[in-house]
């Protein structure tokens, strides 16, 4: 049975429900709720990301589903993204934020994850400076706090 | 609940009102939502960075003005970085990546620094020197109380660093300590009170790990209390505690480490978790033991055998501890007997034996008679071990989930967490040598190979003699086995010669066709086994990680049946030692693994596989979780023919150029 799903901007989606149980929080709500033809609003994602995030759901569909055990382990790669997800995280860097933002309000851990690992993919081995292009991000630190940052933090730099 | 257009403030209308509004105004306005948030946030962020530019350029224009001539640069979202997905991100970054994005801008400083200091791990000198150094500053003393877990291979110093002007009561987040001491020869019991005295301090702290002390020397005046004050600690919360030390304390005119105090101390409630390593006398165990009333998982490690049969300690362990779910029992030159204590009337969920000496009948029957609730079984060494009983064990053993022959030599850092211990067993293969009996074998190939070995080199094993029972037509099908659930298995499946294989022996230098194979008839029956034991393997569609290849143990250099080393041959037990009857080819049945959909590692590193682009396109369709292959090119141990090489390896490569991300991305890089 198909669930509708209302954007942010009042778009609707239909999708399968096993698509749309991806998500934890839409799931939860699902068997809150019961059988209904009434459309879930998701009020915090936008047609544009909820788009992208339907299709990651449609793509992942069959995937067991994750086992907690994984979460835990302090030392993850993040080396190991599928061909498939990396190429869907190649998105601009405001849209990626979205879906990083809509699947940790969604509750889809493995998008989070994938999200996630991309990030640290863009942010590793770059100087501040880098990362501050790479994200757009304005540095408003003054010289003095950002030297007085680096002195306090030095013992976990490289070398 | 609906959401008006409000909520989705734009940074542009945003920064137009901001000029109207009080800086606690603004303040007010980034706790409405969290997108407001955001973008308030921003503002703040804006504003900050224009009066420094000001303050620079020493000039006031109108802040509309400024806003409408220079535009200020297009700030994203990315400004603000929600704190609760910093420590998803956090989880895959090094600590200088995690200092550097401190040094991004000022909301991620605020929320970097907390990743930082979260989890510090010290593991190379420099560093350690350097978080030293920084212990005099201001802000590290601060730091301090946000401080998770520590981990350091300098554990002495910072015992002291973390304990050296805190007042009680801070360190409230600590929650593990790990101190390894790889340089400390010898810990003064007053340094081990030190680290224990921060334990104290620490109200919240769970993990504690001391590992590498080579050796605890007694403080002045010989107090036996003083040399083991780690058997006295006392927490409420504690629930996991590892100690290694090779040698713990002194004795001397029979008084010392040896005592066991005649106070009563309070019992360890909550402990879960206790792996020691160690000559720790077993009176000290037993007394720690009596005192851990819920422990779940108890580890022992020594590198010296007991003395005399531990009856004291068993009995503790099989009567006292009505939790216990798991045992570790890695201790050199076990007996049969000794085995048999411990697992005389128990039955056990999570059994790590090295049984290096041999197992006999006893413990046989008693791992057979609890085989029902064992879900993970891993031995080290596999004397006594054959496959006969593995197959009835493992037919008996519904509940098994991890099978392999792994060695828990010591507490490790990964095993740290319970749960990690718990999930992250490391799996080795085990040899499962006539697993699949009957054995098909023949005189023929067994002389084969002995001729071959001798011509290849000078030195050679002495080759078994007597000649297998052939496999018989009519023999039964293996039972199936009932452990259908089992996630990891490391095995090393024998008893099947592989016909490509006895060709590559009979000719290792020219590599040419034999015309010694296997007769007809034997290489039919050998296909069908081969089948049966892919048939076998493709049931179990829990797994998650599949090992083939030898055992940890194995010194064999060719793929012959021969005794493994002198040791099998004197304890009498025939080893069968046959290269792997799969080769996961497409050819040889790796298709009926196709419902391994939840495989994620696969390890070959220890077999001659004949993986190739068909099998890699294959297990791309059929094993959608598939990350990693270990050992597609690098084989450990022991050479393939060089036909192999160069045929398989170059398509091998070549695909690999193809799908950069191969079939997961963790598929191994090209050389």
């Amino acid at each position: 049975m198909p669930v509708t799903l209302t954007s942010l901007d009042n778009q609707e989606f239909k999708v399968d429900k096993e698509v749309a149980e991806r998500s934890i929080l839409i799931k939860n709500m699902i068997e809150d709720v019961g059988e209904s033809d009434a459309p879930i609003p998701l009020p915090n994602v936008s047609a544009a990301v909820l788009t992208k995030v339907i299709e990651y759901c449609e793509h992942h569909r069959n995937d067991p589903v994750q086992v907690q055990d994984e979460t835990d382990d302090p030392r993850k790669r993040s080396n190991d993204i599928e061909e498939w997800d990396m190429k869907f995280m190649q998105v601009d860097q405001e849209m990626l934020f979205e879906i990083i933002l809509a699947a940790n309000y969604l509750d889809i851990k493995p998008l989070l994850d994938v999200g996630c690992k991309t990030v640290a993919n863009i942010i590793k081995g770059k100087t501040p400076e880098e990362i501050r292009k790479a994200f757009n991000i304005v540095n408003d630190f003054t010289p003095e706090e950002e030297a007085q940052i680096k002195k306090e933090n030095e013992w976990a730099e490289d070398r | 609940m609906t959401n008006s257009s409000w909520d989705l403030l734009w940074p542009e209308v945003a920064s137009l009102i901001c000029v109207y509004l009080s800086r606690e105004d603004k303040l007010n306005c980034k706790l409405v939502s969290r997108t407001w948030r955001s973008v308030w946030e921003q503002q703040l962020t804006r504003e900050r960075v224009q009066t420094v530019v000001e303050h620079t350029v020493q000039q006031e224009p109108s802040p509309v003005l400024s806003f409408a001539l220079v535009p200020a640069p297009r700030i994203t979202s990315w400004n603000y970085l929600p704190p609760e997905i910093a420590p998803t991100i956090a989880g895959y970054l090094g600590h200088a990546s995690i200092a550097r994005c401190c040094r991004v801008s000022l909301q991620w400083s605020g929320v970097w620094s907390r990743e930082l200091w979260r989890n510090v791990r010290l593991y190379s000198p420099v560093q350690c020197r350097r978080f030293l150094r920084a212990s005099s500053q201001l802000i590290f003393q601060a730091s301090l109380d946000q401080l998770k877990s520590l981990e350091s291979s300098q554990g002495l110093a910072h015992g002291q660093i973390l304990l050296s002007g805190r007042a009680e009561g801070t360190m409230r987040m600590l929650e593990s300590v790990h101190l390894a001491f790889p340089q400390v020869q010898v810990l003064v019991a007053s340094e081990l009170e030190t680290i224990l005295e921060v334990v104290r301090r620490a109200g919240a702290l769970r993990h504690l790990s001391l590992s590498g002390i080579r050796r605890l020397s007694p403080m002045q005046g010989n107090d036996p209390r003083s040399t083991c004050t780690i058997f006295w600690i006392e927490s409420g919360v504690l629930r996991s505690l590892f100690v290694d030390f090779d040698v713990l304390g002194y004795v001397e005119n029979g008084r010392g480490w040896g005592s066991v105090p005649n106070d009563v101390l309070p019992t360890l409630p909550v402990l879960e978790h206790f792996s020691v390593s160690g000559l720790v006398p077993e009176e000290l165990l037993v007394a720690f033991l009596q005192r851990c009333p819920n422990l779940k998982v108890l580890e022992i490690h020594r590198h010296r055998a007991w003395s005399m049969a531990p009856t004291r300690l068993s009995s503790v362990v099989r009567t006292q501890l009505p939790s216990l779910k798991s045992f570790t029992y890695d201790v050199p030159r076990v007996t049969d007997n000794i085995l048999g204590l411990f697992l005389e009337g128990v039955k056990f969920q999570h059994l790590s034996l090295s049984p290096s000496g041999s197992i006999g009948n006893l413990t046989r029957s008693l791992l057979l008679g609890g085989a029902s609730i064992l879900e993970a079984l891993v031995v080290e060494g596999i004397v006594g071990f054959s496959g006969e009983f593995l197959q009835e064990l493992l037919v008996a053993a519904e509940n098994l989930k991890v099978l392999s022959g792994l060695t828990f030599s010591r507490p490790l850092v990964q095993q740290f967490d319970l749960e990690i211990a718990a999930h992250h067993i490391q799996y080795e293969p085990m040899d499962f040598g006539g697993l699949f009996d009957p054995v098909v074998e023949s005189a023929v190939v067994e002389q084969e190979i002995g001729e071959t070995s001798q011509a290849s080199d000078g030195q050679v094993a002495p080759v078994k003699t007597e000649p297998e029972a052939p496999l018989n037509p009519g023999d039964d099908a293996p039972s199936s086995w009932s452990c259908l659930g089992l996630e990891s298995l490391a095995i090393n499946i024998g008893g099947i010669p592989r016909s490509d294989l006895i060709d590559w022996i009979a000719s290792p230098s020219n590599g040419s066709d034999s015309t010694n194979s296997l007769v007809s008839h034997q290489e039919d029956e050998a296909t069908n086994e081969i089948q049966r034991v892919y048939g076998q393997l493709g049931q179990l569609t829990s797994l998650k990680e599949l090992c083939l290849g030898y055992g940890p143990s194995s010194r064999v250099s060719t793929i012959t049946r021969m005794p493994r080393d002198n040791r099998s041959i004197s304890s009498g037990a025939p080893q069968p030692e046959q290269l792997h009857c799969i080769s996961m080819s497409l050819s040889s049945g790796l298709d009926e693994l196709a419902g391994l959909k939840r495989l994620r590692v696969l390890d070959v590193s220890k077999m001659a596989h004949k993986i190739g682009v068909l099998e890699l396109e294959w297990m791309r369709e059929n094993w959608p979780v598939l990350r990693t292959i270990v050992g597609l090119y690098d084989r450990v141990g022991f050479s393939v023919p060089d036909k192999w090489q160069g045929e398989i390896l170059h398509e091998v490569k070549a695909w690999m150029a193809r799908h950069p991300h191969g079939v997961g991305s963790a598929f191994p890089s090209l050389p």
